[in-house]
């Protein structure tokens, strides 16, 4: 089996993951258009769509590593960390772009850390993000103290700019919203038609194999966590720009919901398969059901079961298809 | 050439050994015996929380340890607090250690093992949070070792050996809150608004206290309202924002959001995106620099307050007097005031 036969193989299994989430997708929404009037409103379509922004751009990063074979939990320490640090420096008066940039920068070195961990030292990337997890979260209260006293102390934002990136409107269509599809769209295309991004799938589907064939791992695999490292540290970015405030416990347990997006959009947790499509569409999944329990009134907790049900049902039917297949 | 396993076996062997030694002879020293304290459960809102005073210089240095949390913008006054006792008692001879366990919750995991090294160092007193029954272990192994221990911000309600609780009662801040909305609501004229219900967590006690409480009076106060919804935020600014979006959405007459615990930022920041202020109104809790902001602003109609400064200064005061005078607090949970901040007098209350 040549090389092209192989990843068209990948691809031909991605998009039947996709289609299946894409119609579980499509029933939840006509049902939401029927449970609620408000549901298919203007207003309600952009709230859920901006809701999917933050687990959104994570998911991006998040699914790359996953399709390599790896995995990164320190996505929601990355998010804060990298706000905080874009806070800390604007209120120290650098300006708006370099306090940005340096939030990016900062997200960026956490991903190249991870990555050096995973690649040099050998760890396991689920113990090596695991550990920047909690750095990144010590990290954020470190840069977030000093402002009021010694405790940390959430950090108000004013940059125009920022607050635009996060908050504002082109037209009726929120911002965040915007950056989200120009991702998706860039990222979509990457995976699917460089070299480097059909790389991802070889070192996932058989790192052995992509070794062989002259593909550089160590490389593959910085690109992805760096990514992820940067495409983080602008959700933190927007979050605050939203909020008008880049908090200390901000992304708290978000690695779980991006990873779950990940999954039920169709990637394979072994590596291999998946999609940032799939990923959108699983992350657009989780905010219809939670905009979905606020407007149909239903009891909270319900929320948190239905996510890990959807989650267990998505890959329970995913390896039920494999089995079969 | 000795194995590895044979190595760690050895020095098992004598880490054990070794801590029975220290063990046993730590029980042998029973510092003093305690006088003892008011009721457990009795309750009572002091006269002077906030400004309780030393009653006289001790003979012997005093050291008190109070162990608090510094995760988030709520536990700089608490920390202020315990500085200020540490000024106040450096006057008498007595002295406080802010101490922090590396960790980020209320928790018994938290906050035994900082407890254990308190009774190590041999500190006079320790007052520390309680937030689940799981230290209740740690605090009567203080007391049994005659260092009283004062609780203060959470406690279980696992009967234990501390001498006080220096907090605010939840669930009475709670009935406040309720109160305070129904006012506020039939003073502009609204007999039967529609109000949505955010708490940080429903697994929180605390939480589900103040919710609890709050539902209960404003049920009382206000028949005709309509409870639209209860979530949870996970304390998260984010995920509050998107659920108030999502409450004005699916109820275009929305009157207010009461916010038990965090996201009463995001929810006001919510409800100014959708050109809502004045029409919409959130109740919060807490003085944390953003939440006075919108209450500037007038999207937050009020906020209530813990006097957190005094959580973190009268535990170390009040026991200091316990151990240089005897004195004795009037009740087991000394409960700190539960102001009602609004735009209008907030200036009084120093913002």
């Amino acid at each position: 089996m040549n090389t092209e036969s192989f990843l068209k193989r990948i691809t031909g299994k991605t998009r039947a993951r996709e289609a299946g989430v894409l119609v579980a997708l499509i029933g939840m929404l006509i049902f939401m258009g029927f449970a609620s009037p408000f549901f298919f409103t203007s207003q309600n379509i952009f709230n859920v769509l901006r809701n999917t922004t933050t687990i959104g751009i994570i998911a991006i990063g998040v699914t790359m590593v996953i399709i390599s074979g790896g995995i990164d939990l320190s996505v929601g320490s990355v998010m804060a960390v990298s706000a905080m640090v874009m806070a800390r420096l604007f209120y120290h008066g650098f300006g708006t772009l370099p306090g940005m940039l340096m939030g990016l920068a900062f997200g960026a070195f956490i991903g190249v850390f991870n990555a050096v961990m995973v690649t040099k030292v050998k760890l396991p990337p689920f113990i090596a993000t695991l550990g920047t997890l909690s750095i990144g979260r010590g990290l954020t209260v470190l840069f977030a103290t000093g402002i009021r006293g010694a405790v940390a102390s959430n950090i108000t934002v004013t940059e125009p700019l920022v607050l635009f990136l996060g908050g504002g409107y082109l037209g009726p269509v929120p911002f965040p919203v915007i950056i989200m599809a120009l991702l998706y769209a860039f990222f979509g295309w990457f995976l699917r038609n460089t070299v480097l991004g059909r790389q991802v799938f070889a070192v996932g589907s058989n790192e052995e194999a992509a070794r062989l064939s002259g593909v550089n791992i160590d490389r593959v695999k910085l690109f992805t966590y760096t990514a992820t490292g940067m495409l983080a540290a602008l959700a933190g970015i927007l979050q605050t720009g939203l909020l008008s405030t880049a908090v200390t416990n901000a992304g708290q347990a978000l690695e779980l919901d991006v990873i779950a997006a990940v999954v039920i959009g169709g990637a394979s947790l072994a590596g291999g398969i998946g999609s940032v499509w799939g990923a959108l569409i699983g992350a657009s999944i989780m905010a219809v059901l939670r905009n979905s329990f606020v407007l149909l009134r239903l009891p909270g907790f319900a929320q948190t079961i239905s996510i890990g049900v959807v989650i267990i049902l998505a890959v329970a039917l995913d390896a039920r298809k494999n089995t079969n297949s | 050439m000795v194995s590895l396993r044979k190595v760690l076996l050895t020095v098992l062997v004598l880490a054990v050994v070794a801590a029975g030694v220290f063990a046993s002879g730590r029980q042998e020293t029973v510092t003093r015996e305690l006088p003892p304290g008011p009721p457990f459960a009795s309750a009572a809102q002091p006269a002077d929380s906030g400004s309780v005073m030393p009653i006289r210089a001790s003979d012997r240095p005093i050291r008190i340890a109070v162990i608090g949390l510094e995760n988030n913008p709520f536990w700089v006054p608490v920390r202020e607090g315990a500085e200020e006792a540490d000024r106040l008692l450096r006057q008498y001879n007595g002295s406080v250690d802010w101490i922090v366990p590396p960790g980020d919750a209320h928790t018994a995991d938290v906050f035994g093992n900082t407890i254990e090294a308190a009774i190590t160092q041999q500190y006079d007193a320790i007052a520390t949070i309680a937030g689940d029954s799981g230290i209740v272990p740690y605090i009567n192994r203080a007391v049994a070792a005659g260092i009283p221990v004062a609780t203060f911000n959470v406690e279980t309600d696992a009967e234990n050996n501390r001498l006080f609780f220096v907090g605010a009662d939840l669930y009475r801040q709670g009935l406040a809150a309720g109160e305070a909305m129904a006012d506020f609501f039939r003073a502009r004229g609204n007999t039967a608004p529609k109000i949505a219900v955010m708490t940080g967590f429903f697994s929180v006690e605390g939480h589900e206290l103040r919710r609890l409480g709050f539902e209960e009076s404003f049920a009382a106060a206000m028949p005709n309202a309509e409870i639209v919804g209860r979530v949870e935020t996970s304390d998260s600014d984010a995920n509050a924002y998107q659920q108030a979006q999502d409450f004005i959405t699916a109820n275009p007459n929305l009157a207010g959001i009461y916010v038990a615990a965090g996201g009463n930022v995001g929810a006001a920041r919510a409800i100014e995106d959708a050109g809502l202020a004045g029409r919409v109104f959130v109740f919060a809790y807490d003085f944390v620099e953003q939440t006075m902001d919108f209450v500037r602003k007038g999207i937050t109609a009020g906020t209530i307050g813990q006097q957190p400064d005094a959580q973190g200064r009268d535990p170390a005061i009040r026991l200091f007097n316990y151990l240089v005078a005897g004195e004795i607090p009037e009740a087991g949970r000394m409960l700190t005031r539960s102001d009602f901040v609004t735009a209008e007098n907030m200036a009084d209350f120093g913002f």
